[in-house]
């Protein structure tokens, strides 16, 4: 017994009851949200007592909307555009112009890249904007590489096959290879190759033509046909060279040239007029 | 009857609750200290018991906190003083509640006194030769009568200790014996009801909810007794501060139990009274210098009395260690005579195993074993309570044998008499019961 001491403190009934719901959750849970009431309206009391909370909510929510109507009225002080041709440019500031008009959510660098490289002649397209209002645009531009002539019209592709615009006439088309046949759009990559082969000669070419969906047969100005193999298109090719350089005027002579079994190639000739029209011919002539 | 049976039952619902719960408190409510004891259980699966209704499955716990505080407003084993008890009550609680870092809600009381009676009483019924089922023992039980000389008492324990056959005594489960008559012997402890409302009055105002009952005899016994000891017979004495109480074992049961109103507190008293010193003062004389076998020696050895007062001029007084023993020896004697009266007339003799065991605070008095072999004439040891984990080794001695012995019982509770069901039960909703029993286990 002489470990129990004589004065062995009891706790108070208060102490102890507040001790016993110590051990209950529900009861500190009440008390921490009780100690932060009571520590915001001391703090509101004696650090902050100028302060109105209600003025200061009105007052942070009446800045917040100040803030969002600037930022909707984002002014651009200009707009640089590179790698465009100056059409295209124009096309671009003005929708990038248009954009700002309509809204802050149209300002953003990504909504606005799509919007550009919504436009046909773009292939891609790099937004950035600077903080002094300037926009800069970066562009890879569609090249026109072939004229697709299609229901009466001409359309103008690029090496992807994408049309970039169309024309009812081939005006102003001269310089690109104009394409025709049934899917021949679908095999642009094709044909620019073959172009490239043709080389020197490709001016005197007239159309070519994707035939039956598996070869090419190639007009000349001169009403010249060259057929070209399906499969050895590169021998097509040399011997249609060898053809061009070797007549020369004789060819003028020539109908077409079958080189679709390159083994044997056909060649047709124009049919001879009669004698008796040349001498009716040169009877007019001579009066 | 019926009322006993349903206020024992309703405290035991509480028990099986609270031990759902996970976590008890045990409280001795002692005369000189108040212990607690904070322990977790948990179910395992272990038959220990064969009675209807009742769980088959035991407990196993740990203790996780423990507290142990000196007693105020307490005499006796009664409450003198509410406040003081509850203030008491408080410092334990609150200081095993902290050890254990939970809170603590239900409460099991042991508490020794002096007004303890323990009385046997036999019932029999009579059937026609068939195998024993345990509505027979339940009808046996019902049959018991607990009309009483004094109102004024409230049964604590009743202890079906044995059970006979066609007067074939001896049997401890008769279950599936067959027979024509059963005969139960019931141990009735009981003590005064106003004790138990006061202590449940003070556990009340400490937030805490009574959920059972045990008194210290017994449970000090479950802990400090050997298997072996309980089967042939065992006399086990707990010297507590205020009351001294003997318990009988035998074949594992509680056969007998009683107490009286003197403790060690009283040979404290005397030597205060005898030197004039503080209580405090006797107490540590008592329990430094304190002995009970004379030696030779004993009138040479001085021994300096501790002053109250703070003149430095003043001769110091001393006493030798015989004159302290001639004031120790009598009462303990006097206490060792009435419990030998009490031995002598619960026809302790006549059982095989004639041990005496020694437990409680009192026990460590230096030489009460060779004085009490000598004194009662029988073979005695002193004995330290069974060793339960997580029990602080500080708090593990004969002082706590009354806790320990709790959560003992706890775990393995004994049957009890409202643990079986009485056939009066059966007649009115059994049907219902039965029909309910039927549509769930066809559903």
């Amino acid at each position: 017994m002489n470990l129990l001491k004589s004065n062995d403190p009891a706790p108070s009934r208060l102490y102890y009851k507040i001790n016993r719901l110590f051990y209950r959750l529900w009861f500190r849970l009440v008390l921490i949200i009780v100690l932060l009431v009571v520590s915001i309206l001391l703090s509101k009391k004696f650090l902050y007592k100028d302060i109105d909370l209600n003025a200061e909510i009105k007052f942070l929510s009446e800045e917040s909307s100040a803030i969002y109507k600037d930022l909707t009225k984002l002014s651009i002080t200009r707009i640089l555009v590179k790698g465009a041709q100056e059409s295209l440019k124009k096309e671009i500031i003005t929708l990038i112009e248009n954009a700002a008009t309509e809204g802050f959510s149209a300002l953003k660098a990504q909504a606005l890249r799509e919007k550009i490289e919504d436009i046909r002649k773009v292939k891609k397209a790099f937004v950035k904007f600077s903080t002094d209002g300037l926009v800069i645009v970066n562009v890879i531009e569609r090249k026109e590489a072939v004229v697709f002539f299609n229901n009466d019209l001409y359309e103008v592709l690029d090496s992807n096959g994408v049309i970039l615009f169309i024309k009812q006439n081939y005006e102003g088309l001269s310089t690109f290879p104009l394409l025709v046949g049934k899917d021949a759009s679908k095999n642009i990559n094709a044909l620019l190759a073959l172009v490239n082969e043709i080389g020197s000669y490709k001016s005197e070419v007239l159309y070519y033509e994707w035939v039956g969906e598996r070869r090419w047969n190639i007009h000349m100005k001169s009403e010249l046909v060259f057929k070209l193999p399906e499969n050895d298109l590169n021998k097509g090719l040399n011997v249609m060279r060898m053809f061009l350089r070797e007549t020369n005027k004789l060819s003028e002579a020539v109908v077409s040239v079958d080189l679709r079994n390159i083994d044997k190639p056909i060649i047709r000739f124009r049919k001879a007029p009669r004698v008796e029209n040349i001498g009716k011919n040169i009877r007019r002539l001579a009066g | 009857m019926r009322k006993l049976l349903q206020s024992q039952r309703q405290l035991r619902q509480k028990r099986l609750a609270a031990i759902k719960k996970g976590t008890v408190a045990l409280i001795d409510l002692g005369s000189s200290k108040v212990m607690c004891l904070v322990v977790s259980l948990s179910e395992i699966n272990q038959i220990n018991s064969f009675s209807t209704g009742k769980s088959d499955r035991g407990v196993t716990f740990r203790v996780i906190g423990a507290s142990t505080t000196k007693s105020r407003g307490i005499r006796d084993g009664e409450i003198y003083e509410m406040r003081e008890a509850e203030s008491a009550i408080r410092t334990v609680i609150q200081r095993a509640q902290k050890m254990a870092g939970c809170l603590i809600e239900n409460v099991f009381l042991t508490f020794s006194s002096g007004t303890q009676k323990s009385t046997l009483i036999s019932s029999s019924i009579e059937f026609i030769q068939r195998e024993v089922t345990e509505l027979d023992i339940g009808h046996a039980l019902s049959k018991v009568n607990l009309v009483y000389d004094d109102l004024k008492r409230e049964i604590i324990h009743a202890l079906p200790v044995n059970f006979s056959i066609d007067d074939k005594h001896g049997y401890m489960d008769p279950r599936g014996i067959s027979g024509s008559k059963l005969s139960v012997d019931v141990n009735i402890v009981s003590i005064q009801s106003d004790i138990i409302k006061n202590m449940v009055t003070c556990l009340n105002k400490c937030d805490l909810s009574l959920a059972g009952l045990a008194l210290a005899p017994y449970v000090s016994g479950q802990s400090s007794l050997l298997e072996d000891e309980m089967q042939v017979g065992v006399v086990c004495i707990d010297l507590g501060a205020s009351s001294s109480s003997i318990s009988i074992f035998f074949r594992k049961n509680l056969i007998f139990s009683e107490s009286i109103k003197i403790g060690g507190q009283h040979i404290t008293s005397d030597i205060m009274q005898a030197f004039q010193i503080s209580f405090l003062a006797a107490e540590r004389l008592k329990v430094l210098h304190g002995g009970l076998i004379p030696a030779n020696s004993d009138d040479r050895e001085t021994i300096e009395l501790p002053e109250n007062n703070t003149d430095l001029y003043a001769d110091r007084r001393t006493i030798t260690k015989s004159e302290l023993l001639g004031v120790i020896r009598p009462r303990v004697e006097e206490i060792f005579d009435s419990l030998r009266i009490i031995l002598d007339s619960s026809d302790f003799e006549f059982l095989p195993g004639q041990k005496v065991v020694l437990t409680g605070g009192g026990s460590k008095l230096a030489n009460i074993l060779d004085f009490t072999s000598i004194f009662l004439g029988k073979p005695t040891r002193v004995a330290v309570p069974m060793r339960i984990q997580g029990l602080p080794a500080s708090t593990h001695g004969p002082e706590a044998a009354a806790a320990i012995g709790l959560a003992l019982n706890l775990a393995q509770p004994q049957d009890e008499l409202w643990d079986f069901k009485a056939p009066f039960e059966h007649e009115g909703d059994e049907l219902i019961r039965r029909t309910w029993r039927w549509v769930k286990s066809n559903w």
